[in-house]
């Protein structure tokens, strides 16, 4: 199996304080940062400067960004201002409720000039993201990508919580993560290679997919995404063999794209040579990604 | 790798609700746009939309999913997919405002009831209204809904066809949904983007844009229907950081970005029979678009702007426009604009003033956005397998 090269990981997780967001570090890495930027677009930013770290990234690096929620906290404040308090849309405000405004910031801040798209799904954003650029690298249309999940938590948390059906007291947070994916090139250094990032109908496909995969259950550990119920984990356990079970959500605050957690806990510590991540949907569909360290 | 064809369409603007009456409606350039009256406390403003064709305003909190359903719905049977085909078939949706819209109507309803009500309550991911039709009408394949302004529904296209090409799926349905919401429409008048009247793109009495609501559907597929079945024979996207809402205008990147379309699909300019520009009739727009077309033809082909008749849908724009356009091109012409962008206010860029006849050939249709994203595609009907 041959896959992209994971070079680079990036990533902000922080817990929400009820009382009130803590300023994100932001200009601990760049000091002249834009100005009259939210903080979802700081998110972006966070992640994928953190995930350049000191390299030289290729100026035609393309850039995939992905959220379930989008800029809620600016979606929300528009949307208040306006029927509560009869307030028009700022213009600057308006602008940054379009999702890749955030593209823009990371490709403008790392000066990349190249594909740049911004995706939604609800359960698999990161996975769907990462599954565009996979193709776009397979069809030689780039060759080095950023690949990035924003989630953002909204003030008053309690609100938030009801909104995203969460239990009243449960732990909610900010996160972004990024993954700097390429293809092969020796004269880097690499973290792991992603080999497959897919979404399927129901189970029985995904069963079938990694039954042509030919993992096997000492090479391979299993990882059930945040939206998988543990009776269907146990079911994709039992079915597929994969019994060496690879935990990342426990302690971990609430936020949608937790499968990008799932990437940096499995490369960045000592376990299993691959790891296949498992996510699930409402309508029973399934996403998987297929890792190599 | 494997074939990919635009299949079964459907398309619902401002000018009809079926994608063959459009063609008698662009017969001739539309009248005044409606003017909806959006209030904001005591104020009012009175905002030029182009609305959907028969479907009244006050259907808000419903009518997008109404609206969404019967494309969807006429995409479908055009294709020809049946239950299994279509519980494998993937979805990709692009607009800038999904479903906000409804999202307004029911806050604004709720707030009625309780002051304190809680926004975005039911609905508060992007990803909610694709997932809804999924539900409704059994398509299971990939989903993915992107959220890049104005390229919206065209990059949608694109990663549909590549996710087809490459045998992730046998069918995709691609959608290009913007219905009236007032954040838009406020948020436009608050950039002073917005003019009076018909849009008048590349003119020198251009007066910003008109926003329209516009819907459409298309489903790929491997299959061909038809001996002149349409294809992306290539695309390009690409960023420009010049400048969050205007382009370079020099036309550097809007040129890089045809360019690459034209490299991907192993063509050259003059390879090219027309172009439909993007056209949004604001001086920097049209400026860095008229800029790039110059770098890229040293004689431009024949040159159609469809915002004119259908205003500017934003995020559904992509496969509106591009239907429209094939619809058109389907019949043998390219649609005119008499009397607009044909003062030479952009020399050497002029659109098309009478209806003239279309070869089959390569077409590049564009899309220049919000945020820098950039979309060209090239659009063949020669009838022929791709290498």
């Amino acid at each position: 199996m041959k896959g992209w090269q994971i070079y680079a990981l990036g990533a902000h997780e922080q817990r929400a304080d009820d009382a009130a967001p803590e300023p994100l570090p932001l200009r601990a890495l760049l000091p002249a940062a834009p100005r009259r930027i939210g903080r979802f677009i700081q998110l972006a930013l966070i992640a994928a400067l953190r995930c350049r770290g000191q390299r030289a990234l290729p100026p035609d690096t393309a850039v995939y960004l992905c959220s379930a929620r989008g800029d809620l906290e600016t979606t929300l404040e528009i949307l208040q201002d306006l029927f509560r308090k009869a307030q028009v849309p700022k213009p600057l405000q308006f602008v940054n409720t379009v999702s890749n405004a955030a593209c823009f910031h990371v490709a403008q801040v790392l000066t990349l000039q190249s594909r740049s798209h911004f995706t939604c799904n609800r359960y698999a954003a990161l996975e769907s993201a990462l599954q565009i650029a996979a193709l776009d690298l397979a069809d030689g249309r780039v060759r080095s990508a950023l690949v990035g999940s924003i989630d953002l938590a909204t003030w008053p948390l309690a609100e938030h919580r009801r909104r995203v059906g969460l239990a009243p007291a449960a732990a909610v947070g900010d996160a972004a993560h990024c993954l700097w994916l390429g293809v092969p090139d020796s004269s880097r250094p690499r973290l792991g290679e992603l080999l497959a990032a897919e979404q399927f109908p129901d189970q029985a496909a995904l069963l079938q997919w990694i039954g042509a995969q030919g993992l096997s259950p000492e090479r391979c550990s299993l990882a059930a995404g945040q939206f998988l119920s543990a009776d269907d984990a146990h079911m994709l356990r039992a079915a597929t063999g994969l019994h060496r079970s690879f935990e990342y959500l426990t302690g971990r605050p609430y936020y949608d794209s937790q499968s990008g957690a799932a990437i940096g806990a499995f490369l960045q510590a000592p376990g299993s040579e691959l790891l296949l991540h498992v996510q699930g949907d409402a309508l029973g569909g399934r996403s998987a990604l297929l890792l190599r360290r | 790798m494997r074939p990919c064809f635009l299949t079964g369409a459907a398309l619902h603007t401002s000018l009809a609700a079926d994608l063959a009456d459009h063609l008698e409606a662009v017969a001739t350039l539309p009248g005044e746009p409606q003017t909806v009256t959006v209030a904001v406390g005591a104020e009012l403003s009175q905002l030029p939309y182009r609305l959907l064709a028969g479907v009244p305003l006050d259907q808000s909190g419903t009518r997008l999913h109404g609206v969404a359903g019967a494309l969807v719905e006429r995409a479908l049977l055009a294709a020809g997919l049946d239950a299994s085909q279509r519980r494998h078939c993937g979805l990709f949706l692009g607009s800038s405002s999904f479903d906000i819209g409804d999202t307004e109507a029911c806050y604004a309803r709720a707030l009625r009831e309780d002051p304190q009500a809680l926004a975005m309550a039911g609905s508060s991911s992007v990803g909610t209204l694709a997932d809804d039709l999924r539900r409704h009408f059994g398509l299971r394949g990939a989903c993915v809904s992107f959220s890049t302004a104005c390229t919206g529904s065209a990059n949608a296209l694109l990663c549909a066809d590549a996710m087809v090409r490459h045998g992730r799926l046998e069918h995709a349905l691609v959608l290009g949904l913007e219905t009236f919401n007032q954040v838009t429409a406020l948020g436009f008048q608050g950039l002073q983007l917005l003019g009076t009247g018909r849009m008048r793109p590349f003119s020198a009495d251009s007066a910003g844009l008109l926003l329209g609501e516009g819907c459409s559907a298309v489903v790929l597929g491997n299959r061909p229907r038809g001996p002149h079945a349409w294809r992306l024979a290539g695309s390009s996207n690409h960023c420009d950081t010049f400048g969050i809402s205007t382009a370079n205008p020099d036309g550097s990147i809007v040129a890089a970005t045809m360019q690459e379309a034209l490299a991907a699909a192993g063509l050259r300019a003059t390879d090219i029979v027309a172009i439909k520009a993007h056209g949004t009739a604001t001086l920097a727009g049209d400026t860095a678009e008229a800029a790039g077309m110059r770098r890229v033809f040293a004689q431009a082909p024949p040159i159609t702007a469809l915002k004119p008749f259908l205003g500017h849908t934003l995020g559904a724009c992509g496969l509106n426009e591009l239907l429209l356009y094939c619809a058109a091109a389907d019949n043998g012409f390219l649609i005119p604009t008499p009397g607009i962008g044909a003062d030479d206010a952009h020399p050497g860029i002029r659109l098309v003033q009478s209806a003239q006849p279309l070869p089959r050939g390569h077409h590049m249709l564009n899309y220049f956005g919000f945020g820098g994203n950039n979309t060209s595609l090239i659009l063949s009907n020669l009838g022929t397998e791709p290498a």
